[in-house]
């Protein structure tokens, strides 16, 4: 049982601090902020204690979510599920999680504490659910505009694609928006990858983690049919079959009707308010995963004695998909000074992070099926011959749109309302992003 | 414009978002420490609006500053009776939970009657507070509890319709009978939980869990009957309830230790997942998990995935730790060339402690598995190159723990000695290399000169445990290598004898002294015997 919830900022600030049961003095917000302040707040386990009060904490986009208890028989694990549960829920209800909304939402989220967490012990917990007992409405915090962007597509027709903001409203309408109701999806299919990539180009690790999640605006609980690849299969071979998508395992909401599953590759869904995750899976194996970058790189010590490192970066995608943010992230010798490049386009950057002994590559925007090249030059501070074998390895950021790494598709996503069927409006996004992506660039003994 | 101004302002009658507007200003007062028991009157006159979220608002002031003059609260108590009985069962939830909370015990005597209409109440939502709070009544009234017949009216409600009442009623319980040990559940009880199951939320399956670990079955069949019916849980997408079904079948499985294993290998795939899902503080808690029930027993279950616990670029530095301290207790013979090159890879990252931790890794790997010993050394001395203080040391004080009794080994770690000697700077690694210098010092050639040329700069160490290894050391060497060492030692002795200020430091030297003095050959013998 829960003594107390706090919401904390980065900087120190107390946002929200409820208490369930009284137990605990009043100084126990103090007590967190001490020990997270300053840069050793990475190395704080997310279960400490401070004399006899048990801290336990999540953190999201820079808000700490701390729970406070006091006595031994309350399991951790429980504790964190329940501190991450109510980051949801929040989310839920307010859109967006930062130190801004929350202050603007402080009301709403004071109501929802009260009503899920009972003396310390969970309650309700599901946002549609809860909905019925909070009345306050959230407050949006304005961001830039929220016009429907044109985006020029094939054959000079015009897409409409929703920006990203669109789908980061609340899920939970306040009583005005449930009047003008539009019907809208938003179906997110977001993988991310763990690619380990020797000196010599062969794949020592791939695998992908992936989910669809599904936020529904659609009014009443209407029956939703969303049809998936039908070259799925589910297996743990080592091969890849041809032009099948494939995976290990995968897992669904325990409320979605299987029933059409095992034939078609359909899925029963009855979408209540709030976020769901209809599926998780995972592909495990090296020969089943087409990976969307490949680095070549040489290394070589130049005529002054420096080192010089020659990188190209390919995107092995179709011309349809992109990367954006793309960041290769280089550990380079101790005794580097300074770096020089040289780029082959522009749209490209590159800076030396002494503390952390890398340098970072920044490209803007990576077009499917082509490269950046550059050219660094590292000047060693001493005159000291700098060591290749510190150079490396290289981990790869990005945000890659349009793409999955498994193939995996939405064929086709319908309403079942009563009689009639309809087709709502449908936004359905792909995303891959990089949990560990990581090219070796000395050869190890 | 002070607090109590704006509260007093006429529009906030009608005004229903600039009266909020002004409580939450209050509330924010109240959150930053300020004293604001003068306006308290003020506050409590909100409890009485017709808006909800006023109301709500009120609440949560009273709440908060409930340790304050009474005749202030008796101001509220008749708003909050009043409400007790409203049409609205939101109201009357709201007002029967304030009406708990409010810790002066006079004024929660006026509670009690509410309450036990509560517990009888027609709306479920109602019926979920007026339980929890006879858990709040008891912190604050003991004795009630047995005056009101509270207990068997709690064990009755264990039958509601409503899933969250009968959770409710499984708290309040356990809180109330703490001291004879939590709720009684006999088999009964055992089965309509169990059967109940299906409607709870995944938070009442995990209470229901951690209260049939207080039940004892009667038969091995009805050890395997409520197996049967829990097995699906082990599999649930929330960890708490993974985690507690799991506790229950380990004390179902008390007196049947074969089911151990088989209990185990069910278990692994959830734990596998929840290692590969993405949320880091649920990683750790998994690993702790696993650290202090499965590794003990059964080390290798993870074996084949492995790679699952490998460190991923974004985690956070205690997430890296705590994979690195289990990988070494999970690696497998198969697994260790893997492993190794994980975590060679980690033991050249820029953050202290994870390379500290890695190559204290790789140390215990090579403990483990024997016949893996050269390829860990042959790694471990190649990280000299890197000329780096920290990793040379957490190096040196590795293989200062390593058993090695093969020349060819020792040959290689040699060479990488003379390396450090420019880098090392902290306590810890000083003393491992003295140590290796002292131990294996008859095959490294330059040793006693290093040893002579850190006895010169003894002023500039600072640390007991350097000196004493440096000692220790010196005295070692001259046992095996008496002519090189002599001058050396007999410098250092008389320098620490004299002019050192820390005692140990110079008791050690004096009884080296005093034994040389005596009877060389049998002090050599002595520092050499293992």
């Amino acid at each position: 049982m829960l003594s107390e919830c706090i919401l904390v900022s980065s900087k120190g600030e107390v946002l929200v601090d409820k208490q369930f049961r009284q137990d605990v003095c009043k100084s126990s917000s103090g007590g967190f902020i001490a020990k997270v302040k300053g840069d050793s707040a990475a190395r704080i386990p997310p279960h400490f204690m401070e004399g006899d009060i048990h801290y336990y904490y999540i953190k999201r986009s820079g808000v700490y979510f701390v729970a406070t208890t006091k006595g031994t028989e309350v399991s951790s694990i429980l504790v964190i599920e329940i501190l991450s549960r109510v980051y949801h829920l929040c989310k839920d209800f307010c859109g967006v999680i930062n130190t801004d909304t929350i202050k603007a939402n402080m009301v709403l989220i004071y109501e929802l504490l009260g009503e899920v967490l009972d003396f310390g012990y969970a309650q309700l917990m599901s946002a549609s659910k809860l909905k019925p007992y909070v009345q306050s409405e959230p407050v949006l915090v304005k961001s830039e505009g929220t016009q429907d962007v044109m985006v020029p597509g094939l054959f000079g027709l015009e897409r409409r694609v929703a920006p990203s903001h669109a789908a980061d409203k609340p899920v939970i309408r306040s009583r005005q928006d449930q009047e003008k109701r539009n019907n809208e999806i938003f179906v997110d299919i977001v993988e991310r990858v763990t690619a380990v990539v020797d000196a010599d180009g062969s794949l020592s690790r791939a695998e992908v983690s992936g989910q669809v999640n599904m936020k529904s605006f659609l009014a009443g609980a209407p029956v939703i049919k969303m049809g998936l690849s039908e070259d799925l299969t589910i297996t743990k071979g080592k091969q890849k079959g041809y032009n099948k998508v494939q995976m290990d395992d995968c897992s669904f909401h325990p409320s979605i009707d299987l029933k059409e599953f095992d034939n078609n590759r359909v899925l029963g869904i009855k979408p209540t308010e709030g976020e769901l995750v209809v599926m998780t899976y995972h592909i495990g194996g090296e020969n089943l995963i087409n990976l969307p970058f490949r680095l070549t790189h040489r290394i070589e010590f130049s005529s002054t004695r420096n080192l010089e490192l020659h990188l190209k970066l390919r995107c092995e995608l179709a011309p349809s998909a992109h990367a954006v943010n793309v960041g290769l992230k280089i550990h380079v010798p101790r005794e580097t000074g300074r770096i020089t490049q040289q780029f082959s386009c522009p749209g490209q950057s590159a800076i030396l992070k002494q503390e952390e002994k890398c340098m970072l590559w920044q490209i803007k925007r990576i077009e499917g099926g082509s490269e950046a090249a550059s050219r660094f030059m590292l000047i060693s501070q001493d005159k000291k011959l700098l060591n290749s074998e510190e150079v490396g390895p290289a981990t790869l950021d990005f945000e890659l749109s349009n793409h999955v790494c498994s193939g995996l598709k939405v064929r086709f996503l319908r309403v079942f309302e009563r009689e009639h069927s309809y087709l709502p409006q449908r936004w359905i996004r792909y995303i891959t992003v990089p949990d560990n992506y990581l090219f070796k660039l000395a050869t190890t003994e | 414009m002070s607090l109590s101004h704006i509260l007093a302002k006429p529009e906030l009658q009608t005004d229903v978002f600039a009266c909020r507007q002004a409580i939450t200003q209050v509330l924010v007062a109240v959150s930053k420490g300020e004293d604001t028991s003068l306006l308290t009157p003020q506050m409590v006159k909100h409890l009485a609006s017709n808006d909800l979220v006023i109301k709500k608002l009120a609440c949560l002031y009273l709440e908060k500053c409930a340790n304050q003059k009474n005749e202030d609260l008796l101001l509220a108590l008749n708003t909050l009776l009043k409400d007790c009985a409203d049409p609205n069962p939101t109201i009357r939830g709201l007002a029967l939970k304030t009406l708990c909370s409010l810790r002066d015990a006079e004024l929660m005597q006026y509670s009690l009657k509410p309450l036990k209409l509560a517990l009888q109440d027609q709306s479920a939502y109602v019926r979920r507070i007026a339980v929890m709070s006879c858990a709040r009544i008891y912190k604050s009234l003991p004795l009630v509890i047995d005056d009101l017949g509270l207990v068997d009216l709690l064990y009755g409600m264990l039958r509601d319709s409503d899933p969250i009442v009968v959770v409710n009623c499984l708290h309040a319980l356990n809180e109330i009978l703490h001291s004879e040990g939590g709720v009684v559940v006999n088999r009964k009880i055992a089965y309509h939980l169990l059967n109940k199951l299906e409607e709870l939320t995944e938070w009442g399956v995990a209470t229901v869990m951690d209260v049939l670990t207080n039940y004892k079955p009667k038969s091995e069949n009805e050890v395997f009957e409520i197996m049967n019916i829990l097995d699906k849980f082990l599999g649930h997408s929330n960890s708490a309830v993974v985690e507690a079904t799991f506790k229950v079948f380990l004390h179902l499985s008390k007196d049947l230790p074969h089911i151990k294993t088989e209990i185990f290998k069910r278990i692994k795939p959830s734990l596998v997942s929840f290692l590969n899902a993405g949320n880091p503080e649920v990683c750790f808690m998994i690993l702790t998990f696993i650290d202090e029930n499965i590794l003990p027993e059964s080390g290798d279950l993870f074996a084949d995935d492995i790679k699952s616990f490998f460190c991923k670029q974004k985690e956070p530095v205690y997430l890296k730790v705590k994979k690195l301290k289990i990988i070494p207790m999970i690696a497998s013979e198969d697994k260790v060339k893997n492993a190794l090159d994980e975590l060679m890879m980690l033991s050249k990252d820029h953050s202290i402690e994870v390379a500290q931790n890695a190559i204290f890794a790789i140390g215990k790997i090579a403990v483990k598995h024997n016949c893996h010993l050269g390829t860990c050394i042959s790694r471990l001395v190649s990280l000299f190159h890197l000329n780096v203080d920290y990793i040379s040391s957490s190096v040196l004080q590795v293989l200062k723990s390593l058993d090695i009794d093969q020349l060819g080994e020792l040959e290689k770690i040699f060479h990488g000695l003379e390396q450090c000697a420019e880098v090392i700077q902290d306590p810890e690694g000083l003393c491992a290399m003295f140590w290796l210098l002292g131990e294996y010092g008859e095959h490294i050639d330059d040793a006693p000169y290093m040893l002579e040329d850190y006895s010169e700069k003894l002023g500039e160490l600072c640390d007991t445990g350097v000196k004493l290894h440096l000692l220790s050391a010196c005295v070692k060497l001259f046992a095996k290598r008496p002519a090189e060492c002599q001058d050396t030692l007999g410098k250092l002795l008389e320098f620490l004898m004299i002019e050192e200020k820390d005692c140990d430091v110079q008791e050690r030297a004096r009884f080296y002294f005093h034994l040389l003095q005596k009877d060389v050959e049998y002090t050599k013998r002595l520092v050499l015997s293992r």
